[in-house]
């Protein structure tokens, strides 16, 4: 690297540059802080020199004092000196074409800066919302579910006396609960041990007050506290009976579902003859005989003051179900025939749109006699001979329907078998690849056919 | 009102204990809609990394679990919630 300070005069730094090595820096910031280097003039061609334009007391040089030219920058902020220049509008038209002077004091202002910092609570809203939904929903199921035992206690309450009366066992045995819980809004209670009953069960179907979206739903379109009492007859001891009990609309209904209705119980009767006023109720039965043994003029009474109670009743030897529950599709063995009384009731409610209370509920206890008393109004029923004839024949000709029913249903299964077997060998034909045994398998099924077709063949020789 | 016959109604020898009588089946009900629509919302979840869908698979999965049956068996739940 070679510099000659004595070159710089005459042929200003045009000169100096071409000797200049650029990797060395070093030796350049060294150079030019030892403050031998003049400062550069421009040379005319004769060797004049031009002296710059320039007002070097404006502008700060680095080697003032030998500090580093960033620091005394920032120095000469705070200097007074600086704070005249005014504010200079660059798309000024007038700025542009004029002399462009430095205004003497700058007028510097730091703005605040407005970058967009997110709280965390912005950041996370989506998340404090959803669990604080889930919160709710665990709340109202609490509370809900809470209601539902209260309930359930006090219908317990009012009604135990009576079935401990009249049954041995009430609930399931070494169940303090006696109550099984079948889900949140589903209770169920089984009592045993009567005379005339094989045993009786009362299942609660409440209002899904826990679920949150049933509330919603049950403000538009409330929904009753449900009761069912199903009682279970022992098929020797009862006599041929298919009736059923209810509101005109509900009963039709009643007949396009249950499977013995629609076969036994043809006749509609009204019920004015039993005591019940007008047209509120109807009835079908298999024998009218039967209605007015069963239907005592105490039990029109109970049904007639409870009336917003009841819902049906339904009482068979013939039950088996609903078209529903023997779907063929879904159930594949026979219903077995029961006797039974169903009694669905509905527990009332002061307002619709609160719902039902325990207290409700424990007005729900004429109901229970009623129940019992049915039992023991079935147990005593006695046909007249030639009734019973008649519902004999109308019960064998039902047994048939239901064994071609059963028979039909073994002869599919049994054709779906044959299918799937002879799709499974078709299909182990297909992809086999070894020649031999393929022929094998065809020779295999050709002799089976052979078999069964020869079969035939020999039977038409012997005649 | 009295339901009972004059003598004591009750036979313990007649007892039956209760055999769960078989429920015909029920079909479709709603609590299975829940949960075929929380495993569907978890997998779309998952997959497309949509926080909200991720919540709503959430909130399927604990209306479907407070209205499941007692008899129900937890294996569908618990591979609901996971």
């Amino acid at each position: 690297f070679q510099l000659t300070s004595s070159d710089t005069g005459k042929r200003g730094q045009r000169r100096v540059v071409e000797n200049f090595d650029q990797d060395d820096d070093d030796d350049l910031d060294q150079y030019y802080s030892d403050g031998e280097f003049d400062l550069p003039r421009d040379v005319t061609d004769n060797g004049d020199e031009i002296d710059a334009d320039i007002d070097t007391s404006e502008v700060a040089w680095n080697d003032v004092d030998g500090e580093d030219r960033e620091d005394s920058d920032d120095e000469d902020f705070d200097n007074p000196e600086y704070s005249s220049f005014d504010e200079v509008d660059i798309e000024n038209e007038e700025y542009r074409s004029s002399d462009r002077k430095f205004s003497p004091d700058p007028q510097m202002t730091i703005t605040e800066s407005k970058v967009p910092v997110r709280s965390t609570l912005d950041a996370y809203l989506g998340e404090m919302l959803m669990a604080v939904g889930i919160c709710v929903y665990l709340l109202c199921f609490l509370i809900g579910r809470a209601r539902g035992e209260r309930m359930i206690t006090a219908w317990f309450e009012a009604n135990s006396d009576l079935l401990y009366e009249n049954f041995s066992l009430v609930g399931v045995k070494d169940n303090e609960h006696k109550f099984l819980k079948e889900r949140e809004d589903i209770y169920r209670l089984w009592c045993s041990g009567r005379v005339g009953c094989d045993g009786m069960m009362f299942e609660i179907n409440l209002d899904k007050r826990h679920d949150l979206i049933s509330r919603m739903v049950a403000i538009i379109k409330s929904v009753p506290d449900k009761i069912t009492i199903t009682a279970m007859l022992p098929k020797e001891e009862t006599e041929h009976i298919v009736f059923a009990l209810s509101t005109k609309k509900q009963l039709s209904r009643m007949l396009k579902e249950y499977e013995d209705l629609i076969f036994f119980a043809s006749t509609k009767v009204p019920c004015d003859r039993f005591g019940f006023s007008q047209g509120v109720l109807v009835s079908a039965c298999e024998s009218q005989e039967a209605i007015s043994s069963i239907i005592s003029t105490q039990i029109a009474k109970i049904i007639e003051t409870h009336f917003d109670c009841f819902e049906s009743l339904h009482i068979s030897d013939q039950y088996i179900g609903t078209k529903a529950d023997n779907d063929p599709e879904v159930v594949t063995e026979t219903p077995s025939v029961t006797c039974r009384i169903i009694l669905k009731l509905n527990v009332p409610a002061k307002r619709k749109s609160i719902g039902s209370r325990s207290a409700d509920m424990a007005k729900m206890l004429p109901m229970t006699h009623l129940a019992l008393m049915l039992i023991d109004r079935v147990r005593k029923l006695k046909l007249s001979k030639e009734t019973h004839m008649k519902t004999q024949k109308n019960r064998a000709k039902f047994q048939e329907g239901q064994d071609k029913k059963k028979n039909t249903q073994r002869m599919e299964a049994a054709q779906k078998k044959k299918e799937e077997k002879a799709k499974a060998a078709h299909d182990a034909l297909m992809q086999e690849t070894d020649p031999n045994k393929a022929k094998k398998m065809e020779e295999k099924d050709r002799k089976k056919q052979m078999k069964k077709t020869g079969v035939q063949a020999k039977i038409v020789k012997v005649k | 009102m009295d339901g009972t016959i004059g003598s004591d109604p009750r036979r313990p020898q007649k007892v039956k204990t209760y055999d769960f009588v078989k429920d015909p089946p029920e079909g479709i009900t709603s609590n299975d809609i829940l949960s075929f629509m929380g495993l569907i919302f978890s997998v779309l979840g998952l997959l497309l990394k949509i926080k909200y869908i991720c919540w709503l698979a959430v909130y399927c999965v604990m209306i479907h679990f407070c209205n499941s049956s007692y008899r129900e068996e937890g294996k569908q739940t618990f591979s609901l919630v996971m």
